[in-house]
This record gives structure tokens, sequence and C-alpha cells, in this order.
């Protein structure tokens, strides 16, 4: 389970706002440019903040599950991809795809598009790790208020109706029902009394819930915000390295050096000095988090000051 | 030259649509007990998607949205089923996937609304029968719309070329899931639809009375009788 | 001036015949303490909604008459000032937590309010401290206990400065310890903030004498206003049950002013007997206990032998060796348990919270499995077998009917266990229902039944499938004085057939009156098991309210019934007519 907890962390404290560019800008590069040298450049700091966050083996359990995933998009690619000039093997012909071929090209392609995927997947284990549900809510609430209100009436809820369920549930099997017995349409139909009770008990409690928020004010007129937290430094320098880095992204984009050429035969992977100088920047400035981090929890003066 | 933009598109479609009605639902408004009855059924959903131990490879969240949006309409149906994909993300971790699941089941929850409207539309015997084999139809079908909305972006995203071959090439990886999230969602509307549908028809009823405007006794005592 | 004025207040429920309040008319002054009493489904709840503006704001229906707040009527005043002014809490907690943690569940309020941010600040820092929740600002609402979440409530109501605090059965969810707890702050914000209290409240005992009024109400109308000495005086046989215990044993004996607490109650009875038998003026430690079961496995074969000594190889209906239980990754926390049940007799299990009382009865009844030791059904090993097989032996009623209830009607939701079964004949649903009065509402929803009823219900699952050993978990939570009354008269009944019960609760007084036998728990054993004199009157902290009131006198007086006769008895010998 990903369910954020607080923990002492620097990248905890920082603001909703700060994170999320920071992220976005992670997982927009990813997306919009495709060379393989920038994505190493967004990996490499992305695995590091992982690790300052203490999620490398959080990150590593879920790997397991999304390397199926990873695989099974590559084996599409390969298949589905017919463009690549340099063929390895000629396989046979497919009922609806046609001829299966993998080419060097194309088993290239997948791989780095794995690798993409890898840091979507690794950029929001990151996000479920560091970002406080709560005050990302606070900040949703400015301009959605009854909506974030409503998240939170649901998020309250969930774990009470589980426990809910868990005790209708045994009390049914007290009274003889059996949930394992039988196939597919007994198991569902032996859930029937289990799925009425707990209805009829979370619906009759939502008219008291929604009584009980009536008496405390709620919807009698506009609302005022209790919690409001002030960027600290440390927000303004991971915002502005985000910032940069992203500049430094869509330079790259609209030089049209941020991309590079598979099909039919891959190019060279360098095409100017600007470039590599580019990612090396891109990487650094992606880092910043990490080294305040690390800086915070080495020195009491740092934890202070930013 | 790999055209990734449609995946930045897409996304950004995606979200302004939810952004959008979410934007609409705040400028309708709506009272404290509509919130808490959404919030209730959001959370239903929600929990429902969280491991059942009984049914391993069971999720009932499509077919209770669906459910819910043909009791209560199409707009309240959206409501509880993209808070349910969001909320319970909250538990089990969000993702890339969040607004393609806020969409999925928010359609099937306005999808479930629409259902609902016909059937008011129509009249004559049939119209329960009817609108019962258009529910479990619809059930069915809903197993692999979800699995298409869902591999969509991972489609526009992650595969080259983007060909209905490729497309068809990424649904068949999720479709045995697909294929058991639609069959369930059919068995349960069988078995399970008829009842709950029954019993959320009588909790709007109770909604909709506790909405009405309040009679005055004019002032008089009331007498009352106990046998008259 | 009332702060509160009702005048004939009529109030229908939508879609109902019968009025929830018929002509009530009331006045509540400002700093008052109001306990408002009456039998569950008297409409006492409906007139506390009505105070705070929710009826018929919130549910509609019809209404006749007039609710005037600070001389204003109630649908004159503005939304948001009437929920500043009048603060209501209801029972249970969780349906009225809105948030994630403290903190935010305090500012929820003063948001709805407008306050700027700094009020905010200082108020929810005060609350926080005047509630000793301090500690807990940032836990969240999840971890906390069922006392704590209420008393997050009530704090979080009252930051928002309410000058009247209504409250609906706040306690009716709590052990009795968070149960005083919340009473007392409560009548410490009345003593000391002179904060007007309406309280509705089932703990007769633990609030009767705090109330500067007493307001009986009885099928909507309002039967008694006056002061708590008043109402003993008025009370008749009729509403005796609405007395604390203290009281009904001296209403009868005594014609001048009623005790209404045990320190008044000794002191008067120090008066009464002063001419025959010494009282001793404080309440004295028990004599020293002799602990019977230190080591529980030593008394249950001493009794095994005793009983083969009398000649009766009675082999016990139900019977647990050495059982232990952990839930996984913890330690455990049943330890040890050695039981014999036999057939029509009553056990209670006392112990505080966490003690593994229900923990027990769900391993006995099958939902948990054992890790140590075993278990015996007359005879034979269960161990390990399943709830959903050994339902028709042993019957467990969890202490929330509302988990059972989900058929049409009561006759189906009794018979669907049978149904469950395969059994065709359904000849057993009658008696059952006839025994627990339930035959005139067969045809009714049980989930518009009251509280009480519904709990009948609940147990008409159990008793239909005709189990040996009934497991109940807390079956007085919730129930007025005269619903308690009719349980203990359903499990006479029902031990006199040769059922076994055993029930786990937190209610001493319901103890003192049904129970054979009383075992206590703490930390995972069984601490004490013996006869219900010799545990109760031998304790300090489980003995009934009557038993301490006679400590001194006659350790063996338990209930009111043995009070009022032993009290009679001794008068008796001075006064001899």
């Amino acid at each position: 389970m990903f369910i954020y907890k607080p923990r002492e962390i620097f990248l905890q404290s920082l603001q909703t706002l700060s994170i999320c560019t920071y992220l976005l800008v992670i997982v927009g590069g990813a997306v919009l440019l495709f060379h393989p040298l920038v994505l190493l450049a967004l990996l490499l700091p992305l695995v590091l903040a992982l690790a300052a966050a203490g999620g490398l083996a959080q990150w590593r359990k879920s790997l397991k599950y999304f390397l199926i995933m990873i695989f099974l998009s590559m084996i599409i690619n390969i298949t589905v991809n017919k463009m690549g000039a340099t063929v390895l093997w000629l396989g046979p012909v497919l009922p609806f795809f046609g001829r299966f071929i993998i080419t060097l090209e194309s088993l290239f392609f997948g791989l780095v598009m794995g690798c993409r995927l890898l840091i979507v997947f690794s950029a929001f284990i990151l996000y479920n790790l560091v970002l406080n549900p709560d005050r990302a809510l606070f900040a949703f609430a400015k301009i959605f208020p009854r909506s974030a209100m409503l998240v939170a009436l649901t998020a309250k809820t969930i774990p009470y109706l589980g426990q809910q369920m868990q005790r209708a549930a045994e009390i049914q099997q007290c009274r003889g029902i059996n949930y394992y017995r039988g196939n597919l349409a007994n198991r569902i139909n032996n859930r029937l009394p289990l799925i009425k009770v707990l209805f009829l008990s979370a619906l009759e409690d939502s008219f008291n819930l929604g009584e009980s928020i009536q008496a405390r004010a709620y919807g009698s007129g506009s609302r005022s915000c209790y919690f409001r937290s002030s960027p600290r430094p440390r927000d303004y320098f991971v915002l502005s390295a985000s910032l940069g880095a992203a500049l430094l992204l869509l330079w790259l984009l609209l030089k049209g050096e941020g991309s590079f050429q598979f099909f039919p035969r891959m190019r060279v992977l360098i095409l100017s000095g600007g470039q590599v100088a580019a990612m090396v920047y891109i990487c650094l400035l992606l880092l910043v988090p990490v080294l305040l981090s690390w800086g915070w929890s080495k020195w009491d003066y740092l934890k202070w000051k930013i | 030259m790999v055209d990734s933009q449609w995946s930045l598109y897409s996304l950004l479609i995606a979200v302004a649509g939810i952004g959008s009605f979410y934007l609409w639902y705040e400028r309708r408004g709506s009272s404290p007990r509509e919130m808490a009855l959404i919030a209730t059924l959001a959370a239903l959903a929600g929990l429902s998607r969280l491991p059942f131990a009984a049914v391993p490879g069971l999720q009932p969240t499509t077919f209770l949205v669906l459910i819910c949006g043909y009791v209560f309409g199409a707009a309240p149906g959206f409501l509880v089923g993209s808070m349910a994909a969001f909320t319970s993300n909250l538990f089990l971790g969000q993702g890339p996937w969040t607004p393609w699941q806020m969409i999925a089941w928010g359609l099937a929850g306005v999808c479930g609304g629409l259902i609902g409207l016909r059937k008011e539309k129509m009249n004559g015997k049939g119209k329960e029968m009817v609108s019962r084999w258009l529910l479990v139809s619809l059930a069915f079908l809903w197993g692999f719309i979800f699995g298409a909305i869902l591999n969509f972006w991972h489609w526009l995203t992650f595969i080259y070329p983007l060909t209905l071959h490729s497309y068809l090439a990424t649904l068949l990886i999720s479709i045995w899931f697909d294929a058991v999230h639609a069959v369930g969602n059919a068995l349960f509307v069988l078995f399970v639809g008829g009842e709950l549908i029954k019993l959320l028809t009588r909790f709007k009823r109770r909604l909709t009375v506790s909405g009405l405007p309040v009679e005055r006794l004019n002032g008089e005592v009331v007498h009352h009788e106990k046998n008259g | 001036m009332g702060l509160f004025e009702v005048e004939n207040l009529t109030y229908f429920f939508p879609e109902k015949a019968e009025p929830s309040l018929k002509g009530v008319n009331l006045a509540v002054q400002e700093g008052e303490f109001v306990f408002l009493a009456g039998q569950s489904g008297c409409g006492k709840s409906s007139l506390l909604r009505a105070l705070a503006g929710l009826l018929p704001d919130f549910y509609g229906g019809r209404v006749g008459g007039e609710i005037r707040f600070d001389g204003c009527p109630l649908a004159q005043w503005n939304k948001r000032s009437l929920a500043r002014e009048v603060g209501i809490i209801f029972q249970d907690p969780e349906n009225q937590l809105v948030m994630t943690t403290v903190e935010q569940e305090i500012a929820f309020g003063l948001e709805n309010l407008g306050l700027p941010r700094d009020e905010m600040r200082r108020r929810v820092a005060e609350v926080l401290s005047l509630f000793d929740l301090s500690s807990l600002k940032r836990e969240s609402i999840f971890n906390l206990s069922g006392g704590e979440k209420q008393k997050v409530i009530l704090a979080a109501v009252l930051a928002m400065y309410p000058r009247v605090l209504l409250l609906d059965e706040p306690t009716s969810q709590l052990d009795p310890v968070a149960a005083q707890e919340l009473l007392n702050y409560i009548h410490r914000l009345n003593l000391e903030w002179g904060m007007t209290v309406v309280l509705v409240e089932q703990r007769i005992d633990r609030c009767f004498h705090l109330a500067d009024r007493v307001v009986l109400m009885e099928k909507g109308s309002i039967a008694f206003v006056g002061t708590p000495g008043e109402m003993v005086r008025w009370s008749g046989n009729k509403y005796i049950f609405f007395l604390p215990p203290v009281a009904q044993v001296f209403r009868e004996i005594s014609n001048g002013e009623v005790p209404l607490t045990i320190k008044e109650g000794r002191k008067t009875l120090r008066r009464l007997l002063a001419p025959i038998v010494p009282v001793e003026t404080t309440i004295p430690l028990p004599p020293p206990v002799q602990v019977k079961v230190k080591d529980s496995l030593l008394f249950s074969r001493s009794s095994l032998t005793s009983r083969v000594n009398q000649g009766s190889v009675e082999v016990p209906l139900l019977e647990t060796r050495n059982l232990g239980f952990a839930y996984p990754g913890k330690e455990l926390c049943l330890r040890g348990i050695n039981l014999q049940l036999h057939r029509g007799g009553v056990t209670a299990v006392l112990g505080e919270n966490g003690a593994g009382k229900s923990t027990l009865l769900k391993n006995i009844c099958g939902l948990l499995k054992p890790q140590q030791g075993k278990i015996y059904q007359q005879g034979q090993d269960i161990t390990g077998y399943r709830a959903e097989d050994l339902s028709s032996q042993i019957g467990y009623l969890s202490q929330n009917p509302n988990d059972y209830l989900f058929n049409d009607t009561v006759e189906d939701e009794v018979a669907f266990d049978l149904k469950i079964r395969g059994a065709k004949d359904l000849s057993t649903v009658e008696p059952v229902l006839e025994l627990l009065h339930l035959s005139e509402l067969r045809s009714v929803n049980p989930r518009d039944l009251s509280g009480g009823e519904k709990q009948r219900v609940a147990m008409g699952t159990v008793l239909v499938r005709n189990p040996d050993v009934l497991l109940l978990d807390e079956p007085t939570r919730g129930l007025d004085v005269k619903l308690k009354h009719q349980l203990v008269e359903l499990l006479q009944q029902l031990k006199h057939r040769g059922k076994s019960i055993v029930l786990v609760t937190h209610d001493i007084e319901f103890v003192g009156e049904v129970a054979d036998r009383v075992i206590i728990m703490s930390d995972g054993e069984i601490v004490m098991d013996g006869g219900r004199q010799e545990v109760l009157a031998n304790s300090l902290y489980y003995a009934p309210q009557v038993n301490r009131l006679f400590r001194g006198v006659d350790h063996g007086v338990m209930t009111v019934h043995d009070g009022v006769e032993r009290i009679k008895g001794l008068l008796g010998k001075v006064f001899p007519k």
C-alpha cells in the first residue's frame, strides 16, 4: 500500500506546489522528450530523490510489478513496429499482425520506452511518498472548495466502512453464510446480505453525517481556511531549480535536439556540445532537492536556515 | 520524430474534462445531506476496490457506480465514480492512471444515469425487464470499455507507431482481466442489482421528502386519534 | 424570559401519520442544566434536534407551534449565527467526524463560520488545552478510541463558543470510564462557565443529580418538568425506572428529602440504621479477596473433581482448555483460558478495554482461530471449526444489531437463518417472535424499528437456530432502563430453558441483576472466577451501586430489590408492627 506516512523527511516538508512542479517537470520531460540520454538525466535524480525519501525499498518492491508492465509494452513495441532496417529475426506470419519481425532498432526503441515508463511510475511512487494528501487538498480547496470537502468526507469514510464491512461480514458468517462455497455465481449471491447490510447502514449513517456537518455550520456561507503554510527558502530553491530544468528541456525540444531518431536506422546519439551541456545541467538542477535533503539531515544549521 | 505530443494533449483533455465537470459542480451547489450521500456512495464504491478476501480478482466498483448513476442520475453518477477512483487511490497509490480511472468510472455512472432516464421515459409492462437486461449487458460491456479507456494513455505514450494494430495489441495484454471484470459486472447486476436498486431508490425517496418545503400546521393544536 | 422558549411544538416527520412531538411547551433558562429523560422513541431526540434548528430544517416534514431562541423565532435566525450559538452533539462519534486529524476536525466548524485565521488558531489551541488533547493534535482521527473521538467532537463544538450545548446520548457508544470523563467535562462546562446544557442520556445514575431540572418525555409529550427532588416524589411506581438506583431504594422508606448519590445515601442509611447496626463512615476497603483462580487450571480441576465427587459426571456444554490467541504479528492477547460452561447459567465476563473479553467470545464462536489450546463442545473437539459451521450450536450476538438487519420484514429476517440452512420447516420462527414480543411487528421493516427492538430481532436470528450456548457482546449498550429490564427477564427465561449464556459487558448494574457467575479478565487472563456475590461484593471497582450503598451493612445486597427488602427487614426490627 502507498498510504502517505508522515516522517521526518526533508522532501515531505516542501510545499505542495514545489513538489508537484518538481515531479511535473520530470514526468513532462520524460513524456515530451525522447532521447536516451535525457531520460537518463531525469532518471538519475529521481532515483536519488527516492533514496532521499527513504523509498528505495518500496520502489524495489513495486518495481517487480512494474517490470512486468514494462516488459509487456516492450513486447508490443517490438511486435507492432516494423520500421527498423536492421533485421535480427524474421519470424512467422501472425494472423492479424502480419509477419513477426524483430529489428535492432525496435529492440532498442523498446528498451528506451521501458525506461520512460519506469520514470513515470517512479515519479508517482515518489509523489505518494512525499506529498501529504491533506495539504494537497488544502491547496486544491482554494479553487474547488466543495469538491475538496467531498474528497475529505469520502477519504475519511473509506477506512470506517472497511471496519464496518469486516464486522458485518463476521456477523453474516455467524448466521451460517459461507462466502467460499460454490461457484462464482454462488459466491456473488452469498455476498448479497453483506452488501445490503453495508449499504443500509452506510446510507443511514450518511444522513447523520450530513446532519452533523450542517449543525456545525457547513454550508452557511463562505468558508475561511485554517491551514496556510507559507513557502520557505527551500521551496524557492526547489521551485527555481525545477523551472530552470524545465526551461532547458524546452530549449532542447525547440531546438529539435530533445529527440533521437531510431527509424529506419539509429542516428548519432549526440548532436552538439550544447545538447550535452543542457543534459548535464538538467541533471544537476534536478539533483537540487536531493542535495538539500542530504544537507538538511547532516547540518542542523541548514535545517534552520532553509 | 516520435510524435509524443498526443500523450500530452490527451492528458490535458482528460484533466480539463474532469476539471470543468467539477467547476460546474462547484457552481451548482449541493446541500450537506446530498454531499454526505455522495461521499458515502463514493466511499462504498472505492472501498470495493480494495482487495476482497472472499472472491479474488473481482471488483464490484464499476457495477456499484453504474447502479448509483441509474438510481440517482448522470451527474451524481459521475461524481460517485470519479470520487471513488480518486479517493481509493489515496490508499492504493496515485499514478498516471488516476485521471483515466476517474473518467472511466465517471462515465460508467453517466451511462447508468442515461439508462435510468430512458427507463423513466418508457412506459408499459416490459420496462423493468428491458432496463434490467440493458443494465446487465451494459455492465458486461463496461468491463471492456474500462480496459479500453485505461489502456488508451498507455498506448498513446508508450507504444509506437500509433496504429489500430498496436492499440489492439495493447488491449490484448489486459484482455483476461477485462473479461473477468465484464463477467463479474454482469453477474453482480444479475444477482445483486435488483435488490440494490430497490434499496437505493428507498433512500432517494427519503432524501427527496426531507428536501421538500416544510408544511405549517397553521398554529393549531393537532388532535391525534390513534384509531381514527 | 428563557433562553429557549418552546411553545406548543408539534412535529411530523415526512410521510408519517404519527407526530414525533405533540404540543410541547418548555422553557430553558440561561445557565441551566436540563436532563431530558424518557424511553427510547419518546421524542427526546426530536426535541433536541428541534432546539438546534435541524427539525424541520434538515428533515423536512410538518411543523406546528414555535421555538424562540433568545426571544427570536428559530426560523428567523440566520443559519450561521444559530449554528454558532447552539452546539449539538450526537450519539455516534463516527458519524460526526469529518476530517482526518484532530486539529483539522476542531478547525472545521471555525472555517465554516468564516473566522479569520488568527482567531481560529487561538481557539483551537484553547480547546486543545481545555480537553487535554494537545498531545493528540496531529493524530489521525482513525487511531483514536471512541472516548477520545467524542471528546474531539465536544472540543470542536466548543471551539465555536456556543451559548447552549445540546447533547443526544453522547456516551451511548462509550465504555463507562470514557463516559464518566465526558460527563465530567460537560458538568464542568455548566458549573464553571455557566454554559446552558440540555442533556439526553441513558446513564441516569450518572447525570440525574447533576441536573437543575429534569424533563421527562413520553410519547412525544412532556410528562414532567421539575427539580430532581421533585421528580423523585412525583415518579410513583410507573416512572421509578427513571430514578437512580439509590433514589429507588430510599424512595419507599424515606418521606423527607430522598438521597440521589451514594454519599448522601450512606448518610441517610447511617441515620436510619443508627439505632441497630453501626455503619462505617467511609467506604471501607473490601475484605481481602481469597483469590480462587489465580491459577485457573487448578480451579477448573478442583471444580471438576467436586462434580465427580457429587456423582454427576456431567460433560460441560462447552469447555476451553488452556486457550491462547494472538492477532497476526502481535503477542498473545489471550493466555491459558480454562472455562467450563454448563446448562442453565448466566456467566458475565468483566474487565477493562483490551482485556480480551470480546476476543474470547470470537474464539469460542469460531470467528477467530486459537493458536493454543482446545475447545470442546459436549466433549467433542471443535477447535478450528469455522463460525458458519458452529452457528447452529453456538449463537453469537454482537453489540451492533444493524450488522444483522437487511431483510424486508422482521419475520423474513428471523426466518433467513433457517433458510440459509436449507430448512423447509419454518415453524420455529413463530415461538421465537412470541418470546421476544415481536409478533406484532412481524411485517415491519426491521430497519425502521427502535434500537431496543432491533436488538430483539438480532436476538431472534440467533435464537431461531436454537443454539445451546449464547454469547452476547455488550448487550445493554444503548438500551434504556426499561429495555434493560426486559432483557433481564428474557435472559432469565432462556436460562431456565437450559441455555448457557455468556455476556461480555461493562454494565455492572446489569450483571448484578442477571448473572450467576462472574469472571474478571485482565490482560488476556482470567483473574477471578466465581459466584456473583463472591466476585462483586468483594470488589472495589466492579461493585454495583446498591452494593456500595450497603457496604458495611450487608455485602449481599446487589439489586434495588435486595436493598429495599434489606432496609425493610432492618427497620422492621426497630419498629415492629
